[in-house]
């Protein structure tokens, strides 16, 4: 019982987490299991957002502002981790830029096979 | 059938994912390794060290330079590969369908959007110089920027823009997120310094400062000008579908 | 000179990837100076990696704190023994960059060839960057450019297929790309750092977590997508098999060994052996995984007729062996697993300069012919005896016979399996060396013994932009194998250092 509860105190408290987890799964099975293509890259674009949701909430710090230094700010714990920022605006960059040739790659699809659909694009093999 | 086997599979990745992320430390304290070990000397130290008021951006262009360079390559790897699917916008062979659209777009929205886009276009230099000292920096700016040139694209036609921003110009503009690194980090390397250093100790101390300053903003409009016509290369690229 | 070689680890990716940037800015008016710049690039990156390697035998690993900064603050690159991939992979590009000269016309119009130079820099500079990193992080972001700019060179023709093929390779790559990411923030969420170095003291120092255990399992995902272990590899045959050769080259040769640096990195620099982590289970696994893998490259590269799909479908079977030459490590005896670590890391280059040949070859011939089928293709020998006959070279290399580059590497492998008490894999590498065997056979037989095709008429030698790399690289294949003991030298230490041995170290008798 008391093992119970701290397990659900743990789920309650890495709740984004958990959330992170859950959308990376959703998008999986979206990658996985549609076969209109762009619905394939929205999920790898699901897959992405929650990797990125998951590194910014490893950074959070209750109470924290952003990491923005003024005349006269200085104590150490008001301020939340700047480094998963600057992570995920890497990320972020690059899921654009997949984004980019993943959306090229389907218009030359479309152009040359006229579906997007990939049970017929085999069939078209 | 084949669906019952997938959402299986993916149960069991949860599952393993869940347990991972339950044995984590717990979010939002202070206590945590993830704040208490490199990130006290970066909010302590930053702002003298890396020069900059924001941290991120300090993060981004001075304690995390080399990634930062990276993450530009990416974004103009992503332009050459729509390049390669695509090719470029070729007015000759090929009308737009913004062109050739049948709808007339209003006097209103023109007059809007001509009126607009320069305030958009001196915020975005805004954010671009200002990246260090408040929210911002030379990717979001850089963004707004490619904004402007597709709201411009989508209101008075397709072959305005192209003729407003020449393919000779943009190849150059395209390239400066990289080059704007390569500029500010080779001086390091001249001096003797490892690559991507700002500090020069040759310099007079009173201007080492304002050298950091002048590196650190080349980086960043090199990083805005670049990433505002990637993204403007890219949707011009993208728009090119259309009949022979 | 010391002063200067210290630079060179980072110079060699900088120039590749600022020389890739200004590809596009020096050939606006001329399209074709494009090669011409991408091979003085290459050139310069070939010099630099000399540099880098030259002060790492003599005088160890290159740390190099880019900015200046104390590694867990700023970015380490770190060049060790494993980095002298990164020869290899300067070297392969200029040779692919001079065949390309000539070849790629006949698939890309012209607009296109500042595009292609421009990626296939990115590629190398992406590459050698993710060779040289010492910082979690910057290696996801390697890997990035180095996936993106595969995915566009696959889809550069305006061939059908290419597209799809293009596609698929991107939605797996994404994935493994996605997942690798997740396993860098779950060992940054543990231990605060993203320092290889560092995470690895500090993994030590916290002792093991669900996390930890999770984050290998992600990364081992990643990585084996990406290295086209058995059960994802189903992007590989179409996408090395449709792209223009020289990119089948590099994507064959080097692009899929970036999985199996990433698991060095990952299970022996982070992870380590005699670390917190157990992983050995894990690898032991991935033996398993490697020994169908084997299998499978090889059968389904027997009933192929395409001459590029069969090399594809080899391709992951020599994957096969490499991962399980790097994968048989024991946790409490480290020296037991040396023999297998030494084949498949010696694999590993001879698999890139062997596979490079084979698709070059390949392009030769499709390029004179415009067959790619092996029954369209017989009884060519006798009109392009060069091609041919470096093709047969490698061929015999790859298929393990005695006095080429193949032989050592798989007997090493081989030999590891039985030192480690798995015969069952030594059979199954047998076995999967006699199909190999058996259907390169079958393309020298095509090649050289079958009567000619009457419809290939008026054929004749390829180009010498095209001759003189793949002969350069047969000579490669050739030295590989005579000179055994030149590669050997030079991956003893890589094989040491990452099972946590001394440099020098010396197995008994060895």
């Amino acid at each position: 019982m008391n093992d119970l509860t701290e397990l659900f105190n743990k789920l309650f408290v890495n709740f984004n987490y958990i959330v992170a987890a859950t959308l990376f799964v959703i998008g999986l099975y979206t990658v996985i299991a549609k076969s209109n293509l762009i619905k394939k890259f929205m999920g790898l674009n699901i897959i992405e957002t929650s990797v990125f949701l998951f590194i910014v909430s490893s950074g959070a710090i209750v109470g924290g502002k952003a990491p923005i230094i003024g005349e006269g700010v200085s104590s150490k714990t008001a301020f939340v981790n700047p480094i998963p920022q600057a992570l995920i605006l890497t990320g972020i960059v690059v899921a654009m830029s997949t984004t980019a040739v993943a959306l090229s790659l389907m218009i030359k699809l479309y152009e040359q096979c006229g579906t997007l659909n990939a049970d017929k694009l085999k069939e078209l093999k | 059938m084949k669906k019952g086997i997938i959402i299986f599979a993916v149960f069991l990745f949860w599952l393993l994912l869940v347990s991972a992320m339950v044995s984590l430390p717990p979010m939002g304290s202070p206590e945590n390794p993830a704040y208490s070990h490199i990130v006290p000397r970066y909010l302590e130290e930053g702002v003298e060290e890396a020069g900059a008021h924001n941290i991120i951006t300090g993060i981004i262009l001075n304690y995390r330079g080399y990634d930062t360079m990276g993450e530009v390559t990416v974004i103009l790897t992503a332009l050459m590969g729509v390049l390669a699917v695509l090719g470029r916008e070729n007015l000759l062979h090929h009308t737009s369908k913004v062109d050739e659209s049948t709808i007339e777009r209003s006097v209103i929205v023109k007059c809007v959007v001509r009126l607009l886009v320069p305030f958009i276009i001196l915020f975005a230099l805004y954010i671009i110089l200002h990246g260090a000292e408040s929210p911002g920096g030379g990717f979001q700016g850089g963004a707004i920027l490619g904004a402007s040139v597709i709201a411009l694209t989508l209101t008075f036609g397709f072959s305005l823009t192209v003729k407003k921003l020449p393919l000779k110009y943009r190849t150059v503009f395209e390239s400066a997120g990289p080059l704007g690194f390569f500029i500010s980090g080779v001086i390091g390397l001249f001096c003797g310094l490892n690559f991507l250093t700002y500090i020069i100790p040759s310099v007079a101390p009173a201007y080492q400062d304002l050298i950091r300053h002048l590196l650190l903003l080349i980086i960043e409009i090199g990083i805005g000008v670049g990433g505002g016509t990637i993204i403007a290369s890219v949707f011009l690229a993208m728009e090119k579908v259309g009949k022979e | 000179m010391i002063e200067f070689s210290q630079h060179c680890p980072v110079l060699m990716t900088i120039t590749l990837i600022i020389g890739g940037a200004l590809t596009p800015i020096v050939s606006i008016s001329r399209k074709k100076f494009s090669f011409w710049w991408a091979f003085f690039v290459s050139l310069l990156a070939f010099f630099f990696c000399s540099c880098a390697v030259w002060r790492l035998y003599t005088m160890g690993p290159i740390s190099y704190w880019l900015s200046g900064w104390e590694p867990p603050y700023g970015i380490e690159v770190y060049f060790d023994y494993v980095s002298t991939i990164t020869f290899l992979m300067t070297a392969l590009g200029i040779l692919v960059i001079v065949y390309s000269k000539r070849y790629i016309l006949h698939d890309i119009s012209e607009e296109k060839l500042p595009t292609y130079y421009t990626l296939v820099l990115l590629i190398l500079g992406g590459m050698v960057g993710f060779s040289v990193t010492g910082d979690m992080f910057n290696l996801y972001v390697f890997l990035e450019i180095l996936s993106l700019s595969g995915y566009a060179l696959i889809a550069i023709t305006e061939e059908k297929l290419n597209a799809m093929a293009s596609f698929k390779y991107l939605v797996m790559g994404s994935v493994s790309s996605v997942s690798v990411l997740l396993g860098v923030a779950l060992l940054y969420n543990v231990t605060g750092t993203l320092n290889m170095a560092d995470i690895a003291l500090r993994l030590q120092q916290f002792g093991p977590t669900t996390a930890v255990y999770v984050a290998l399992v992600l990364f081992i995902i990643g990585f084996s997508v990406k290295a086209a272990l058995f059960p994802v590899h189903a992007w590989l045959p179409d996408a090395h098999a449709l792209a223009p050769s020289p990119v089948s080259a590099l994507l064959s040769g080097l692009v899929i060994k970036i999985g199996i640096v990433g698991m060095l990195r990952v299970l022996y620099c982070v992870y380590k052996l005699g670390g917190p982590v157990d992983f050995t289970s894990v690898t032991n696994f991935m033996g398993w995984l490697a020994a169908v893998t084997v299998l499978v490259g090889a059968f389904f590269a027997f009933f192929q007729d395409d001459i590029k799909m069969i090399f594809a479908y080899s391709s992951i079977s020599n994957i096969g062996y490499i991962l399980m030459g790097i994968s048989l490590v024991s946790f409490t005896q480290p020296e037991r697993g040396y023999l297998g670590m030494m084949g498949g890391l010696v694999h590993v280059f001879n698999h890139a300069i062997i596979k490079s040949t084979l698709f070059l070859c390949a392009g030769a011939l499709i390029y004179k012919t415009g067959f790619r089928k092996l029954s369209d293709l017989r009884g060519i020998g006798k009109k392009m005896p060069i091609t041919c006959g470096v093709l047969t070279i490698a061929a015999l290399s790859i298929a393990g016979i005695p006095p080429t580059a193949g032989f050592i590497c798989k007997w090493y492998i081989i030999l590891g399996t039985i030192e480690f008490g798995k015969p069952i894999f030594a059979v199954a590498l047998l076995l999967g060396a006699m199909l190999v065997f058996a259907y390169y056979i079958k393309i020298i037989n095509a090649l050289f013994f079958r009567e000619p095709n009457e419809s290939i008429t008026e054929v004749d030698e390829a180009p010498l932009s095209m001759l003189v790399p793949i002969i350069i690289l047969a000579i490669g294949c050739l030295v590989m194998g005579i000179f055994a003991y030149l590669p050997l030298a030079v991956i003893r230490p890589a094989a040491a250092t990452m099972l946590g041995l001394p440099s020098t170290y010396l197995p008994l008798g060895g």
